[in-house]
């Protein structure tokens, strides 16, 4: 029998790197170019004993572009350049390390067409409107929607994610220091659906910043991530509310101690009173009330109705009501199923209602939940979606109203905080006049904040600023303990007191950017996947008039096995 | 974290080809994204790094030739590429008149046999492959998309240019078709 395929089991793998060795868009273009020029030449097939045929063809024939292009990028172009188009080369997401497993993201089941609210481990919530998705066809998603969602807050996530932190506006190339990034996306039996058009989720992404001084106010934009395009696109301003401030931990010798416990003891006793207010305002002046999302009957539990006639706005408001037992109640079907004279019903939150039912016998309490089925079910939930609407722009109206109220009658308050921070600077500076050496860089205080934003679509969402690239430069030589040059490697570089990550290609004439006042650390991946390191300690030892070093990366012979791995020989 | 291909993406991206299709030298951010899992797929079929790099060559630049000719019909620009990966490779195997090599890791048989709903023996394997070497191209190719390179029937069915519904029903017809042949020689 005549043999027609040759089976090759259990293949040679190939690593990503054998085959970039093989990728060169300069040289494939020349050759397009060329082949246009002369239309006539039929396209060429690949000869088997000539390895590196269109490579070199491409080259030698295309001269007086390709080869001018390739020795521009070997030798003439400034680094930056040669930096940029590194990592244009590179996936834009790129994981570093490959034996470390993918995190797990928090898997929440929605009902598709009811929407709902999900509350993540670290106190954040999204809100996630009803009929908020459609299908790969663009047709509205029906039945349960698995949402997964992760957060990353620390330069250790980012470096684990591979998501670059770099943001180019108008040809400025800026890092992004983050108050926080998540990614969300819903699937429905494993395929991927999207967020249906004109909706979006209410995010509120809890997260902290590191801050030096705490009388200065975050100023943060919302970006999401073009994985496609390969940028960062700008989509709003963040909004922050701060929840809490608290004292960054200090070692018990650090110089700002004292200061920095007597600023949080002034301020926690305005907060005291600063809440005071707050509890003052709101109970004179109530906030909207939310209105109840309608939920759907699950066509199994048990459910009654409620006699209302003769009550017009009870009648209108409940009408097509079922109320089924709370999941919690004790009461059984037998005790309610009896004859009731009069019942009475108190809303207690936006799903549980007390109902006392009377007779001449008795009188039972019970916790029900109302639900509906059908149409009355669509109706509720169109007239729930406008009156949702409506309670959003109620709250901003109140929001609005409470803070000018807050400010009018804080301005004592205000004085008092001022004046907290006028000692504290003061402090400060009396231990700088009398020599202290306080790092610029170690946070002193973090704020507890909640990032406000609306998603409109999936994928990866990041609460950044720009900074802007005014730190020292110096060109750079990165070897390995034996001395010899490393090159062609993604090198990060972070400065503790900054929540970004910053990414070079280690090689010729390298040029690194950083505060030379901040504690940093800059590390790479090795071929093996280990970590080498250039110390935060080592980094101390760099002076400002050195144009040129040779950073010495030191090897951990410690296995990566997870993110705590990474955690522990990251840490500075 | 991956990049993932939808809607969306896809949509973003068919800017990326039009603007491609205006000026090849846009072209690049596609070949980026491409030329891995291009060069992945030929080197399957070739077993051969060298080989691989030259086909795979061949495909983007037939790629840039027919990019006016591509049109966005909701179906990812990768199906596409590998589509004229497909017809390289067997292009050039018929040409050299040499047999095209099949990669597949030893568990992927075992896949196979439990999805005929058959119990695995180490020694099916020989009579498995005498029985997949006779299949004509177009029959191993589902097999091979499915089984060996586990790609969903929708993705095999934009590759192929086929239904789903009709990737899957011959995909299985051929299922039964091999277990017949092996139960016959056991």
């Amino acid at each position: 029998m005549k043999k027609n395929y040759n089976f090759n089991i259990n293949p040679k793998p190939l690593s990503s790197e054998e085959i970039r060795q093989h990728q060169d868009f300069d040289a494939l273009f020349a050759k397009f170019q060329e082949q246009e020029q002369k239309p006539e030449v039929a396209a060429p097939t690949p000869r088997r004993n000539n390895v590196r045929w269109l490579t070199v063809a491409g080259l030698a024939a295309a001269a007086s572009l390709a080869l001018v292009l390739m020795l521009r990028v070997g030798n003439t172009l400034p680094y930056e350049e040669r930096n940029a188009a590194f990592f244009a080369d590179r996936p834009f997401v790129e994981e570093p390390l490959l034996q470390v497993p993918k995190p797990i993201l928090a898997s929440y089941p929605i009902d598709a067409e009811e929407g709902g609210i999900l509350e993540y481990e670290s106190g954040s919530r999204l809100i996630i409107p009803a009929a908020a998705f459609h299908d790969t066809k663009g047709q509205p998603v029906q039945g349960e929607v698995a949402i997964h969602y992760r957060e990353m807050h620390d330069f250790v996530d980012f470096f684990l994610s591979g998501i670059p932190m770099v943001y180019d506006s108008a040809g400025v190339s800026y890092n992004l220091e983050s108050a926080g990034m998540i990614e969300i996306y819903a699937e429905q039996n494993g395929q991927r659906v999207r967020m249906a058009p004109g909706k979006s989720i209410d995010v509120e992404l809890v997260s902290s910043l590191s801050t030096p001084h705490l009388n200065v106010p975050p100023n943060f934009n919302i970006y999401h991530l073009d994985t496609v395009g390969r940028k960062w696109v700008y989509q709003n301003i963040d909004r922050i509310q701060v929840l809490q401030d608290e004292a960054a931990t200090l070692p018990g010798n650090h110089p700002a101690l004292s200061a920095q416990q007597a600023l949080m003891n002034s301020l926690d006793g305005i907060q005291a009173q600063e809440k005071a207010l707050m509890e003052q305002l709101t109970l004179e002046n109530p906030a909207p009330l939310e209105p109840l999302r309608p939920r759907r009957h699950n066509g199994t539990d048990f459910v009654f109705d409620l006699d209302l006639q003769g009550l017009d706005a009870a009648q209108n408001t409940y009408q097509g009501t079922f109320w089924q037992l709370s999941p919690n109640s004790s009461v059984t079907e037998q005790q309610l199923n009896q004859a009731w004279d009069n019942f009475h019903l108190t809303q207690i939150n936006n799903r549980d209602y007390q109902l006392s039912l009377l007779n001449e016998q008795q009188t039972l309490t019970v916790i029900v939940n109302p639900v509906l089925s059908g149409a009355d079910y669509d109706r509720a939930l169109a007239e729930y979606e406008q009156e949702y609407a409506a309670y959003r722009q109620a709250m901003a109206t109140w929001e609005a109203q409470i803070e000018a109220l807050r400010t009018e009658r804080s301005s004592d308050l205000q004085t008092q905080r001022e004046g907290a921070y006028q000692k504290f600077q003061e402090a400060m500076k009396t231990l700088a006049d009398n020599g202290a050496s306080i790092d610029a860089s170690t946070p002193l205080f973090n704020r507890k904040i909640v990032n406000r934003f609306q998603a409109d679509r999936l994928g990866i969402w990041n609460c950044d600023r720009p900074l802007a690239p005014h730190m020292i430069q110096m060109k750079a030589k990165l070897v390995d303990e034996r001395g010899q040059a490393i090159k062609n490697q993604t090198v990060f570089l972070v400065d503790r007191g900054r929540n970004t990550i910053q990414e070079f290609v280690a090689g010729e004439d390298m040029e690194i950017r950083f505060d030379l006042h901040a504690t940093n650390m800059m590390w790479l991946v090795t071929e093996d996947q280990k970590i080498a390191i250039y110390r935060s300690e080592d980094f101390k030892q760099l002076k400002a008039d050195e144009q040129n070093y040779t950073f010495v990366m030191e090897k951990v012979n410690r296995p990566l096995q997870n993110e705590q791995d990474v955690r522990d020989v990251l840490q500075f | 974290m991956r990049p993932s291909s939808s809607e969306e993406d896809m949509q973003q991206e068919w800017l990326e080809i039009q603007a491609a299709q205006k000026d090849r030298a846009q072209f690049r951010p596609l070949y980026q994204r491409y030329y891995e899992p291009v060069f992945r797929f030929i080197y399957k079929r070739t077993a051969d790094q060298s080989l691989s790099a030259d086909i795979c060559s061949v495909v983007f630049l037939k790629a840039m030739e027919r990019l006016d000719r591509y049109t966005f019909q909701g179906v990812p620009f990768s199906a596409w590429l590998f589509r004229i990966a497909s017809n390289e490779v067997a292009q050039h195997f018929r040409k050299n008149q040499r047999n095209r090599v099949v990669s597949a890791e030893e568990y992927h048989f075992k896949d196979l046999v439990e999805e005929m709903d058959e119990d695995w023996a180490q020694d099916l394997l020989p009579n498995l492959i005498s029985h997949l070497d006779q299949l004509k191209e177009k029959d191993l190719v589902l097999i091979e998309m499915r089984f060996f390179e586990k790609r969903p029937f929708k993705e095999i069915a934009e590759i192929l240019e086929i239904t789903e519904s009709n990737a899957k029903v011959r995909t299985y017809r051929i299922l039964d078709r091999l277990k017949k042949k092996i139960l016959e020689n056991s």
